[in-house]
């Protein structure tokens, strides 16, 4: 990981609790709503960024939730509008400065080998598990088939739960947000 | 979501949006729920076309330089193709496992299978038994026709025999008559000849009698012809012919003398005496003079046309 770019700014500035605070506070009334509304806002960034070809998308996310904890105290009275917002737009301007000092375009590398796959269906296996069991149901019926076999398949369970085909596919589509989540973390932590 | 929306969503998964298109549909990711959960689930199945192949040319190019140069990136291809690979085998697991748990929920169903199969023979066997039935009326009917026309022709006969009987009694009757009638022809003659015997004896003899005299049919010659002698006496000459053939409705005779003069032509009542049929022909006396004499019969038929039958002949002889 390219932690080294941005540190210069992690020696001047890091976020304290009472920024963490300040910044929850902004961001909800209530804490805990705040605390669900800060892990939105962090997801959505690394997407962003993600989608920009950033390969240190986590770091430049928090280094723009850090700048903006940062001018906080100086925006927070007259900001008017959706807090994300202000963080899309701050995201953007650390994303062009990571731009300028990325040194080269990363070639596509290989693909990973096999014990990665297998790691892999370790771990869905696992997450798997821990699925509620009507949601595992659904999934299992609704990703199980491909081609003209899977529409009129997922035809006819979203008729089975009396739904819409588009209300099946977000649930569906939900459980394996959950599962992919899951399993991410299952591979970063080792626990295959 | 539109069409519209389908679309630009993949062109900034892709990286194909201009930068103010890209900023606006960043900041959509940030403030609407909806929006944001369009694209994960937009981005997941854009993965699963990579990994598939269905994803191609320029558009794999794209989707290779944005996906497999992140970390994140990586994970979620990886996390997709372990999904495509591994999901179908433990779908099927689970379908087996939920098929072997139902098991118990089974019986119910074959119970269901053995009830239809026993109603399945209940209507076969009532089929057979209504099949042999039927076979067996129809035996029935058969033989109760075949019986019907058995008595229907027994019936006939006996009808048959019982007109016979009526036609036999009918002739019995008409011949009862007939004897009657002749009987008191006799009866007649009878008190004829008594009447003619008293005034023989009370007074002047008369030349009052009958000969009698039978012919058989056909043409005889010499001592073969029956000869008939004329007493004194006797006015009435009966000559009985024998009739062949007792079929027609009525007779007539006609004499024929030697002369060739015919004597009498009559309309003759028919007797039967025994077995045999015979006509009486009753002559004067006074008219039939020595010589041959030919008697020819003639039936009359249902028509009334008169055929002749057979010829008699007899010879009257000297007084």
């Amino acid at each position: 990981m390219n932690e080294d770019e941005f540190a210069p700014r992690k020696k001047t500035w890091s976020l304290d609790q009472e920024s963490f605070d300040r910044l929850l506070a902004w961001l909800d009334p209530n804490r805990e709503a705040a605390g669900r509304k800060y892990e939105e806002i962090r997801v959505r960034l690394t997407k962003i960024l993600v989608r920009r070809s950033c390969y240190v998308a986590e770091e430049l996310a928090d280094e723009a939730i850090n700048r903006v904890a940062r001018k906080l105290p100086e925006i927070q009275e007259n900001y008017v509008g959706d807090p994300a917002l202000y963080f899309c737009g701050v995201a953007g301007n650390v994303f062009l400065e990571w731009v300028k000092k990325r040194p080269v375009s990363l070639p596509i590398p290989a693909p990973d080998p096999p014990e990665v796959l297998e790691a892999n269906h370790r771990c869905l296996d696992k997450c798997l598990d821990e699925l509620n069991p009507s949601d595992r149901e659904v999934m299992l019926d609704y990703f199980r088939e491909e081609g003209r076999t899977k529409i009129n398949r997922r035809n006819a369970i979203a008729e089975k739960l009396g739904m819409s085909i588009n209300a099946l596919r977000t649930r569906a589509c939900r459980v394996k947000k959950t599962l992919k989540e899951c399993v991410i973390k299952c591979m970063r932590c080792g626990e295959h | 979501m539109s069409s519209e929306d389908e679309r630009t969503i993949r062109r900034y998964l892709l990286q194909d949006l201009a930068e103010d298109e890209r900023r606006s549909v960043e900041e959509k990711m940030m403030a609407d729920n909806a929006f944001f959960e369009e694209i994960t689930f937009a981005e997941d199945e854009l993965v699963s076309e990579y990994i598939s192949g269905a994803l191609k040319g320029v558009e794999r190019q794209r989707f290779e330089q944005s996906f497999l140069t992140t970390p994140q990136g990586r994970l979620d291809v990886n996390f997709n193709e372990a999904f495509r690979t591994h999901i179908p085998k433990v779908a099927g697991a689970v379908v087996a496992q939920m098929a072997s748990r139902s098991r118990p929920f089974a019986s119910p169903v074959v119970s269901f299978w053995r009830f239809q199969r026993a109603r399945a023979a209940l209507a076969l066997g009532v089929m057979i038994i209504l099949v042999a039935l039927s076979a067996w009326l129809f035996v029935a009917e058969r033989h109760r026709q075949s019986e019907i026309d058995r008595l229907q022709a027994g019936v006939q006969r006996v009808e048959k025999e019982l007109a016979d009987q009526r036609n036999h009694q009918s002739q019995l009757q008409r011949d009862f008559q007939e004897s009657q009638e002749r009987n008191s022809d006799l009866e007649r003659q009878l008190a004829d000849l008594r009447n003619a015997r008293d005034r023989i004896g009370q007074s002047e003899p008369v030349g009052i009698g009958i000969l009698s005299l039978i012919l058989s049919p056909g043409r005889t010659r010499g001592s073969a012809r029956q000869t008939l002698t004329i007493t004194p006496g006797k006015n009435t000459v009966e000559i009985r012919l024998k009739v062949a053939f007792p079929d027609y409705i009525g007779y007539r005779a006609e004499v024929v003398g030697k002369s060739g003069v015919s004597i009498s032509h009559q309309r003759l009542k028919v007797r039967r005496v025994r077995s045999e049929t015979q006509v009486i022909l009753r002559l004067p006396a006074a008219k039939l003079a020595p010589g041959d004499y030919e008697i020819t019969l003639l039936g009359i038929t249902a028509q009334g046309k008169t055929e002749p039958i057979a010829p008699y002949n007899f010879t009257v002889a000297a007084k």
